[in-house]
């Protein structure tokens, strides 16, 4: 989005505006109703009024303190209205996690031991699939392309199958499949197998459409200085189809990283798997459920990360 | 040196090429000698890209033979690349690549399809800069250069294979006007320069007559005329070439008596070299700039006219008349310093000759 250059004011410090979004909050928060919670309990106690005026009570206090917040960050400048949203918003989740109670003893006896083999297995699993799809992606969006009657068929079949089934269903027919036919794979390959078949298909479209996206003319003049096909494609077409399918390729290996915890199913000791037998002895599941959803959630934003440092390189060569 | 001897480096013979049922291409014939420089020029739509993007097969041709440097262009021909890296192309949006600097733009050609040394192509490439002057420009990206700096870098790049033959795609269309005409007299002295076969496709006839030896136009499919500039302009083949490069003044008229040709109430006699008028319809052409001013001359057309306006162009003036019985305007040139005199006033009466020598009769085109 292009930014006009006519500047008004924020939305909410207008009083008609912040009046409504107050309504709008206390007629949500009366409906959810908080009067049976400790800050309700706590107002009908001291003011001696009834259960509804209790929530009445709080539901107001709650619109009143949620719409003075909003008006107050619209005063600061942009970036400290991310970064304040940003700490509110990590409040709140982390208030949600605390109401689990967690043992941090626990968590910290097994940290290592998530990290150390669950988060490098999660981790190598995924490079290895992207790595592989990666190159599926390449030689299937070229096939697609080609006008190859064997080629197209191939590659528009596999795609087909690939994006058609549940990722479960393909870690569960690799593992328990092959070995019908004689080939017994590992729980680490097999999944490895599963994950890059699945990407690669979603991959191959991402390709195609980053081939397709380069113009004609780029084909042309590079043939009219005599170039063959495989120098084209290695040359001029696909390092200037990498800024087009980038973002989405990073986009898939971010859902790639979360779709490898479907290969613990068939026992690969990732973080997913391990996150769920840590915790069945002491049947402490939530312990290790929210440490390996933290852990996933840190990853993904180190690859957020990651992403935009390489878009921002290809965006500055424009 | 143009000569017409020794064998020609493109011919094309009987071409036809069709996109679905549109046929684009109608039995065209073309021959272009070593050195030479051929334009092909033609309005928008008239195929003239696609005969130059027929010869390096950009474009696949359905029917006639194409040879070019040697080689003879078809579906199944091996080595296409070997043919192409022989022929240099511009083309009109320039289509540099976006992801090399300048220096890797040149060298693509050389170095990934003939495999010269990298250092080498190198060299070559800052030669080449220096000669379409830009080689400080060398380890930029195009889209860092001005629009007529990018196509200095696509004429470098065609020029840097050392093509037998380079074809340009209406190469100036895409730049403002006077980088477009400093640009065609650099062309030029390239084409001079390194004796390269051009051919050159345009829609601009100023462009055309100054940088062709041969111009061949082409409309609708189909070549109407091949001959040099100032034939073509003196000797147009027919009313569409005649309209087409440069300006002319179109009466239609009826062929009564031979050599005689009456349009509404007044008869305009032709010359010898005028063209087929011996009855039937026709249409009568004469250039603005060869009506003469009170000139009571016996070889010409005595035309009295009513000014309508004038255009003042610079260093022409563009004054439309209406003469009278005829019933139509039609336009006179003169230049400028000549106009300031003779003027007349809006309004004014004036009577001017249309030579017979210079008067061209062409069938009448069928509306």
């Amino acid at each position: 989005m292009h930014a006009d250059t006519v500047v008004s004011d924020p939305l909410i410090q207008k009083p008609r505006i912040a009046a409504a979004v107050l309504t709008a909050a206390f007629a949500a928060f009366f409906f959810l109703n908080f009067a049976d919670t400790s800050f309700g309990r706590m107002l009908a106690e001291t003011t001696g009024g009834g259960d509804s005026f209790a929530r009445a009570g709080a539901a107001l206090a709650l619109a009143l303190l949620f719409v003075g917040n909003l008006v107050l960050i619209s005063f600061f400048p942009v970036r400290i209205q991310i970064i304040a949203v940003w700490l509110e918003l990590a409040a709140l989740f982390a208030a949600f996690f605390l109401v689990f109670d967690l043992n941090a003893m626990f968590i910290q006896s097994k940290l290592w031991f998530l990290i150390s083999r669950g988060l490098t297995t999660t981790l190598y699993v995924s490079a290895a699939a992207i790595s592989i799809a990666f190159v599926i992606a390449v030689a299937g969006a070229i096939a697609k392309l080609s006008g190859n009657g064997f080629a197209v068929a191939i590659a528009s079949f596999y795609t087909s199958f690939f994006r058609g089934l549940p990722l479960l269903m393909q870690v569960y027919l690799i593992y328990l499949g092959l070995p019908q036919l004689g080939f017994v794979v590992g729980a680490v390959p097999a999944g490895i197998a599963a994950l890059s078949l699945c990407y690669g298909a979603y991959m191959t479209e991402i390709f195609r459409a980053g081939i397709e996206s380069i113009p004609k003319g780029q084909w042309e003049a590079s043939r009219a200085v005599g170039l063959r096909f495989g120098a084209i494609m290695r040359r001029i077409i696909l390092p200037q189809a990498a800024p087009v399918v980038i973002p989405p390729t990073g986009n898939q290996f971010i859902a790639m990283l979360k779709d490898s915890s479907l290969v613990s199913v068939i026992g690969v000791w990732e973080l997913m798997f391990l996150s769920r037998t840590l915790g069945t002895k002491t049947f402490q599941h939530m312990e290790m459920l929210i440490t390996v959803a933290v852990i996933y959630w840190i990853l993904t934003m180190a690859l957020e990360v990651v992403q935009a440092r390489i878009e921002g390189h290809y965006r500055a060569r424009r | 040196m143009t000569g017409n001897d020794g064998a020609p480096i493109i011919s094309v013979r009987g071409l036809n090429k069709f996109y679905g049922e549109f046929q684009a291409l109608k039995n065209i014939s073309l021959d272009v000698f070593p050195g030479g420089r051929v334009v092909v020029c033609g309005p928008s739509g008239s195929g003239k890209s696609t005969l130059i993007r027929c010869i390096n097969r950009l474009e696949a041709h359905q029917g006639g033979e194409i040879t070019a440097a040697g080689r003879r262009v078809h579906a199944q021909m091996k080595n296409i690349h070997l043919l192409r890296a022989d022929i240099g192309m511009v083309f009109q949006n320039f289509n540099l690549f976006p992801h090399l600097t300048v220096t890797q733009n040149l060298t693509a050609g050389p170095v990934w399809a003939l495999g010269t040394p990298e250092a080498e192509a190198q060299k070559t490439a800052r030669l080449y800069l220096e000669r379409v002057k830009i080689p400080e420009q060398a380890e930029k990206y195009p889209a860092q250069l001005s629009g007529g700096q990018q196509q200095r870098v696509a004429l470098a790049r065609a020029l840097a294979i050392s093509p037998a033959l380079l074809l340009l795609d209406e190469p100036l269309s895409a730049i403002d006007a006077k980088v477009r005409q400093r640009l065609r007299r650099e062309i030029k002295q390239l084409q001079r320069d390194f004796g390269v076969t051009t051919v050159m496709v345009t829609h601009d006839q100023e462009e055309a007559l100054t940088m062709a030896d041969r111009i061949a136009v082409i409309n609708c499919g189909r070549i109407e005329q091949i001959g040099a500039p100032r034939e073509i302009y003196d000797r147009p083949a027919s009313a569409f070439v005649a309209d087409f490069l440069g300006t002319m003044n179109f009466f239609d008229g009826v062929c009564a008596v031979p050599g005689t040709v009456r349009v509404g109430d007044c008869d305009f006699r032709c010359s010898d070299e005028s063209g087929v008028c011996d009855g039937g319809e026709v249409t009568i052409a004469f250039r603005p700039e060869h009506i003469e001013w009170n000139s009571g001359g016996g070889g010409g057309n005595r035309l009295c006219c009513v000014a309508e306006g004038a255009e003042f162009l610079g260093a022409v003036t563009r004054i439309v008349l209406r003469a009278d019985g005829v019933g139509k305007t039609f336009i006179a040139e003169l230049p400028s310093a000549l106009a300031a005199e003779l003027m007349p006033a809006e309004g004014e009466r004036v009577t001017v000759t249309a030579p017979a020598a210079e008067l061209r009769v062409f069938p009448r085109l069928a509306q």
